[in-house]
Formats: structure tokens, C-alpha cells, sequence
């Protein structure tokens, strides 16, 4: 194939490319155009084209997967809190307007609910009076670009101070929760319990220091970029553009290398570098002066080379708790599993079922429930799936799961025809989490399955829970379908719905709708 | 289950026993809340943000940029004058956030890292072995479009594949309309060109 007909310039050009254009276009300049004979450059690169963009138009990444969505929610209103907060303090000063060069956050807190909104709100402005002008502009990047996962990012240092020689505040920092950071170098997820600190090397290394905790990174090493390492009283893992963990304990460091590579130098001994899926326990420190006699630290090296992910090492079953090296490695699996529940659902599949088959922390476990009946549900296997939702809903550490796996698992009872069954699963619901973040959508399933059996006034019951203020186009469609079905039966009710609407925001179309209806509604009796 | 069965309400379908026609929605008279764009909208632009990121894409990363994308909108909503539908208006914050978070060198090279690391299994029995076709090709055509400029590549994807017009990707894009057709025009060329080099070296 080749791009030099100059004619194929006119279809590249035009706004819906396809062959009738492609024709027209080869007509109208003179090319060597007959009805059978096409100009066989022309041809080709049409036909790569359009092939291109079918194969590009199949890719679907398919619904969010469990609790993103709820998340998500949850940290945007967290930080539309936060802002207001802290804007409120500061925005007067003019700060804004240099966020974008802030460029070291450390997170400290986590939202996981409306009070703990406040108080991150409370931190920062807190954190703000005791800060000078440059970290002031920082922090109101506490609203502007929260990091999602389990915290909030707040701003310690900005890139003038992360410039060698500067002088970066060495501050010890202790995480409470589970937390992001959003370093220069690296995005670095840190286990609660980890104990840390970040500082510029002479080398331009961007350097996390770790006393003790848990550290997954991700990093690159672009020459443009700055560079990145994670260093042990056991020695120290520099990055090679890879994702990595460290894991240091008392007397051992592990370092295991997800993709890329991880140079890593041991305290005394060689340096040695890592590939994907190898990983390396670095001994306690010794006398340097035996440092001769050290043998290179042993390099497990993964069995696999063609999975994308590399089983970690099963054990056999027993109810003992993990270590923290399973843990380490159960929560790379996991992660792996969840980045491939999208695009794979078969393998995110196996993955989680072989972590499952030991013994894990209650969090994780119910995290490997999430992502496994998400990818059962994407690979077409709905009993399974329903089976696992229960599971997480009913599980001692599925609170911040429960809502979305029950509504899934309504989800598939309605698909399979059992609409009673769903709706007492919808009940379930409410009984467990109120109205949660979903109660509007959950009315609407269980007034779209009342409808569809034929029972108006369940359904106008279920509408009637959805607050007004929380309406939505479909609430209000629902309740104009719903009215129009008790206009025979109970035309005041259908009056009520209406006027719902009418009062409501509901938009333009919806209203007229529903003043038709209303004017039906007190022709047959109802009234206003 | 899969997907078409999510709650959605953007996507849900009217009940069967819905007789009120309804037509779509004016932009104009719309109020817009965070909690609306996010229950009507939330799925959508979920989706939108894994397909301008690509196949490659980490859960994490669309996470991510699809709460950036609902944060930028709830900053902007009290400019919102309802001169585009919401979806076209939530479309041009997810490519602008997506182009922000993917114009970097840096962030371009591990682009094509993640399209050229992690060999897919070369022969699975079954069914699977055509939907490890598919993602080859997927992943092929994607390692092209993503050498270009990540402005052309929004511009295609946005025209191309999502089906947006001239003027609504300009308006999404905050670009000239001529802009947009110079950009499909150059990006077209260059996609070609990458998938005849692509086929000369295979």
C-alpha cells in the first residue's frame, strides 16, 4: 500500500469518507477512473482506512466495574466540599492561578464519607495558615485535583523546592490509611501503616525513603522526566520506566518488579537488575567489611513469560492469615486483575480464583469478590455472577459494595424474568443502605418492573420514594408512563404524578406531556 | 450480565408500557446538577474516556480521568449556558482532559510501552483464539493512531469513531471548525501512512 496517489487527497479530506465519495472524488479530478476499474492505490489505502476504523469502533472498555462509580461520587463531592472550604480563605488572594506548578503531594487523609470530607476540609485549611504563599497556591490544589483511590492529595512542596540543592523538607510521614502520593517522578500508592519520606538526591533522583510499609510505584525514566528510586536501610531499587513494589519489614526488604525493569543495589553487595515478574529479598544489613564475602542476593525469577500477569506462587490452603509477602504479591495480582476485567475478563478471572484459593485479609477478599463477579457478569456467566454479588453485599467488609452488587444482582434477576425476585432484592437494598447514592435509580428499576407487570400503583409507590429534588428525566418519563397507565383506574393519583413533573424541572417536553395527561386525569376525575 | 444491563440511566429504555412520547431533551431548559450529569451521564463518559485512552488503558487511569472529567464539569457547570447538548459538552471536557493527561512525552512513551509490552498468548483453543485476533488488531491499529499527535488523534477519535460532527468537535475541542477537518485530514494521512509501514515491515 501506498500513500503517493495524489487523488486519495480529496477522500482523506472529506468529512464521512466511503466509497460513493471516494468515486465522486477520483470523477471529478480526471484520475484514470472507470466504472469497473479502481485506481488500486486508492483502493487500498480506503479499504485500511475503513478496516481501521471498524476495529477501532468494536473497542467497547465496557461499564465501570463495582464501587467505581460510588467512588468517584464520593471524592468529587468530597473535593466540591473542599473547595468551597478552602476557597472561601484564599481564592481572595488570588492564588489560583500558579497550581501548575505544584508538583509533590502528599496524601494524608481519606474520604469515605461526608464527615470525613470535613474533615480533610479542616486539615487543609489548617495546613494552609501554617504554609507559606508558595504552598498556599499548592493546597488549593487539594480541590482542584483530588487523586482518586483511597485519599486525597495534599500539597507539601512545589517544583522551585523539589530543585536540587533546594532543600526539600525531609518530614517523616506516617500513613494512617491507605494513601496515594503524587510525586514528580513516580505515582506511588502506599499500604496504611507505612512510614516514609521523599527527598531529591545529588544524582537528581526523586528518593522515597522507606523505614517500614508497603510501596507500590509507577514510574518512567525519560530523560525529561525526573528520576526515580525507593531506597531501604537494605539497599536501594532505582526505577527503569516500570511499575514496582517494596515491601520493607524489620529484617528484609522484598522488591518485585510488575513490568519494566528495577535496578536495584543491595547494601552490600553487587547491584543487580530486575526484569518483570522477578523479585529479590535483600539480606539484613552486614559489616561492610564482609561485603567481599556476600553472594548476590537470589533472584526469583517468575515460571511464566507469556501470561500477562504472573501467578504468584500458590500455597496450600490453611487459615492462617497471610504473610506480608502474600500480601505483597496477592495485591499486585489483584490489581492485575482489575486492569484486566475490562479487556479480559477470562484471565482477570483465573487470576482472582487463584488468590482466592488461600487465605486472604477481609478487605482483600472482598475485593477479589468484586472484580471475579464482575468478570463472570462481562463473560456471560450471570449465575455465577449473582452468586458472587451476594457474596460481596453479604460480606463482613462489603459495606462500600453492598449498594452497587445488589443492584447488579437485581440486575440479573430482571434479565432472567424474575422481576418479584428483584424487587425484593431492591427492598433489601433500601433496608441496608437507605437511599444511598443509587436510590433514585433503584426506583426506577422497580417501577420499570412493576410497569411491565402491569401493576401502576406499585409502581407510582416506588416513584413516590425518590425525593423530588433528586428527580432525573427518567424518574419524571416514569412517572408520566406510570400516570397514563392509572388514568383508568385512578386518575386522582395520575393527576398527583403529573403535577410532579409540572412542579418539578423536569424539561419542556416532559411538562407538556404531563399537562396533557393532567387534563385527561380531571376529565375522568381527578383533581389537581 | 453484561453491560447494556447497568443502570444507566442516559441509556435506559422507556417501559414498555410507557405510551408518552417523548422527544429529547432541550439543552436549553435544562438544570444541570453534578448529582444529574452524574446519574445521566456517569457510564458514558466512563466509556468515552477508556476508548480515547485505548485498549491499553489501565482501570486506574480511566478511574482517574473520569473523575477529572466530572470535577472540571462541576467547576464549569455555572458557565454552562446549554449551548450544546450535555453529553456533546461533557465530551469536549473528556478530551480535553485526556489530551491534557496524554501530551507529554513522558506519557506518550509509556503509551506505547503498554502497546508493545506483555505479549498476548499466541495460540488459546476455543472461541478465544478470535477474540485474541481481535485485540491483536485492536492493539496494531492503536500502536499507529497513538504515534500521531495526541490533537489529531482526539479529533479522529472524536469524528471517527464516536460519530461527533465537525462542529460539535470544535466546540468540544474549543477549536476553529476549519482546524478540525485540517486535523482529520492530517491524521487520516498519517494513520495511513503508519499502517502501510506497519504492513511493509510485517
Amino acid at each position: 500500500m501506498s500513500t503517493s496517489c495524489k487523488h486519495i487527497d480529496g477522500f482523506l479530506r472529506s468529512a464521512r469518507p466511503n466509497r460513493a465519495v471516494e468515486s465522486d472524488v477520483l470523477l471529478t479530478r480526471g484520475h484514470s477512473f472507470e466504472s469497473t476499474v479502481r485506481c488500486p492505490v486508492c483502493e487500498r489505502a480506503i479499504s485500511a482506512l475503513e478496516n481501521a476504523r471498524d476495529v477501532l469502533s468494536e473497542h467497547d472498555p465496557g461499564p465501570p466495574p463495582l464501587g467505581v462509580r460510588q467512588r468517584v461520587l464520593r471524592n468529587v463531592s468530597g473535593a466540591a466540599a473542599s473547595r468551597q472550604r478552602i476557597g472561601a480563605r484564599w481564592v481572595a488572594g488570588g492564588l489560583a492561578g500558579a497550581a501548575a506548578a505544584v508538583a509533590l503531594f502528599l496524601v494524608v487523609s481519606q474520604i469515605r464519607d461526608e464527615t470525613t470530607a470535613s474533615d480533610t476540609g479542616v486539615d487543609a485549611a489548617r495546613l494552609a495558615s501554617e504554609t507559606t504563599s508558595a504552598e498556599q497556591d499548592a493546597l488549593l490544589l487539594l480541590a482542584e485535583r483530588p487523586r482518586l483511590g483511597e485519599g486525597i492529595a495534599i500539597v507539601v512542596s512545589d517544583t522551585r523546592r523539589l530543585e536540587k540543592g533546594a532543600g526539600l523538607p525531609e518530614e517523616t510521614i506516617d500513613v494512617t490509611e491507605a494513601s496515594r502520593l503524587d510525586l514528580r517522578a513516580a505515582d506511588v500508592e502506599a499500604d496504611k501503616g507505612t512510614r516514609l519520606r521523599v527527598s531529591l538526591d545529588d544524582e537528581g533522583f526523586e528518593v522515597l525513603e522507606l523505614d517500614h510499609g508497603l510501596v507500590r510505584a509507577v514510574a518512567s525514566s525519560d530523560a525529561t522526566d525526573a528520576l526515580f528510586a525507593v531506597r531501604t536501610k537494605h539497599g536501594r531499587a532505582e526505577v527503569m520506566g516500570t511499575r514496582f513494589e517494596v515491601l520493607a519489614e524489620p529484617e528484609t526488604t522484598k522488591v518485585r518488579v510488575v513490568s519494566g525493569k528495577v535496578r536495584v543495589h543491595p547494601a552490600f553487595a553487587p547491584a543487580l537488575t530486575l526484569g518483570a515478574g522477578e523479585s529479590v529479598v535483600l539480606p539484613l544489613e552486614q559489616d561492610p567489611q564482609e561485603e567481599a564475602a556476600v553472594d548476590p542476593p537470589e533472584i526469583h525469577r517468575p515460571a511464566h513469560t507469556t501470561e500477562t500477569v504472573k501467578p504468584h506462587t500458590v500455597h496450600p490452603k490453611s487459615s492462617e492469615p497471610p504473610s506480608p509477602d502474600e500480601r505483597l504479591t496477592e495485591a499486585a495480582a489483584l490489581e492485575e486483575a482489575r486492569a484486566a476485567v475490562d479487556t479480559d475478563p477470562d484471565l482477570a478471572a483465573r487470576i482472582v480464583t487463584s488468590i482466592l484459593d488461600e487465605p486472604l485479609a477481609p478487605r482483600d477478599e472482598v475485593t477479589a469478590l468484586a472484580i471475579l463477579a464482575d468478570a463472570k457478569r462481562r463473560s456471560g456467566a450471570p449465575l455465577e455472577a449473582a452468586s458472587l454479588y451476594q457474596r460481596v453485599a453479604d460480606h463482613t467488609e462489603g459495606a462500600g459494595f453492598a449498594e452497587e452488587a445488589l443492584m447488579q444482582l437485581a440486575l440479573i434477576h430482571i434479565d432472567a424474568g424474575k422481576g418479584s425476585k428483584a424487587l425484593s432484592i431492591i427492598e433489601e437494598t433500601h433496608e441496608r443502605v437507605g437511599t444511598g447514592v443509587l436510590g433514585p435509580e433503584r426506583a426506577a428499576m422497580a417501577a420499570r418492573v412493576h410497569l411491565e407487570a402491569a401493576r401502576p400503583i406499585e409502581a407510582a409507590d416506588a416513584l413516590d420514594t425518590v425525593d423530588p429534588e433528586q428527580s432525573t428525566y427518567e424518574i419524571d418519563h416514569l412517572r408520566l408512563a406510570t400516570a397514563d397507565a392509572l388514568l383508568g383506574t385512578d386518575p386522582s393519583r395520575a393527576a398527583s404524578l403529573a403535577v410532579m413533573v409540572i412542579d418539578g424541572s423536569a424539561p419542556d417536553e416532559l411538562k407538556d406531556a404531563a399537562r396533557a395527561i393532567l387534563r385527561k386525569a380531571r376529565l375522568s376525575g381527578g383533581q389537581r | 450480565m453484561t453491560g447494556p444491563t447497568r443502570v444507566n440511566m442516559a441509556g435506559a429504555q422507556p417501559a414498555a408500557a410507557a405510551p408518552v412520547r417523548v422527544e429529547a431533551k432541550d439543552p436549553q431548559e435544562q438544570d444541570l446538577t453534578l448529582e444529574s450529569l452524574f446519574r445521566d451521564h456517569f457510564d458514558d463518559v466512563y466509556r468515552l474516556v477508556g476508548r480515547l485512552l485505548g485498549p491499553r488503558a489501565e482501570q486506574a487511569d480511566i478511574e482517574d480521568l473520569t473523575q477529572q472529567v466530572f470535577l472540571t464539569a462541576h467547576k464549569a457547570l455555572k458557565r454552562y449556558r446549554g449551548d450544546a447538548k450535555p453529553s456533546t459538552w461533557l465530551c469536549g471536557i473528556a478530551a480535553r482532559t485526556v489530551m491534557t493527561q496524554t501530551r507529554g512525552w513522558r506519557r506518550r512513551r509509556r503509551l506505547l510501552e503498554a502497546l508493545t509490552r506483555e505479549p498476548l498468548p499466541r495460540s488459546i483453543p476455543g472461541d478465544l483464539d478470535e477474540r485474541v485476533a481481535q485485540r491483536r488488531e485492536l492493539q496494531r491499529v492503536w500502536a499507529c493512531l497513538a504515534r500521531m499527535s495526541v490533537k489529531k488523534r482526539m479529533v479522529y477519535l472524536l469524528h471517527e469513531i464516536e460519530g461527533m460532527s465537525g462542529a460539535d468537535v470544535a466546540e468540544g475541542l474549543r477549536i476553529p471548525e476549519a482546524t478540525v477537518w485540517t486535523r482529520l485530514y492530517h491524521a487520516r494521512r498519517e494513520l495511513l501512512r503508519e499502517l502501510d509501514r506497519q504492513e511493509s515491515e510485517s
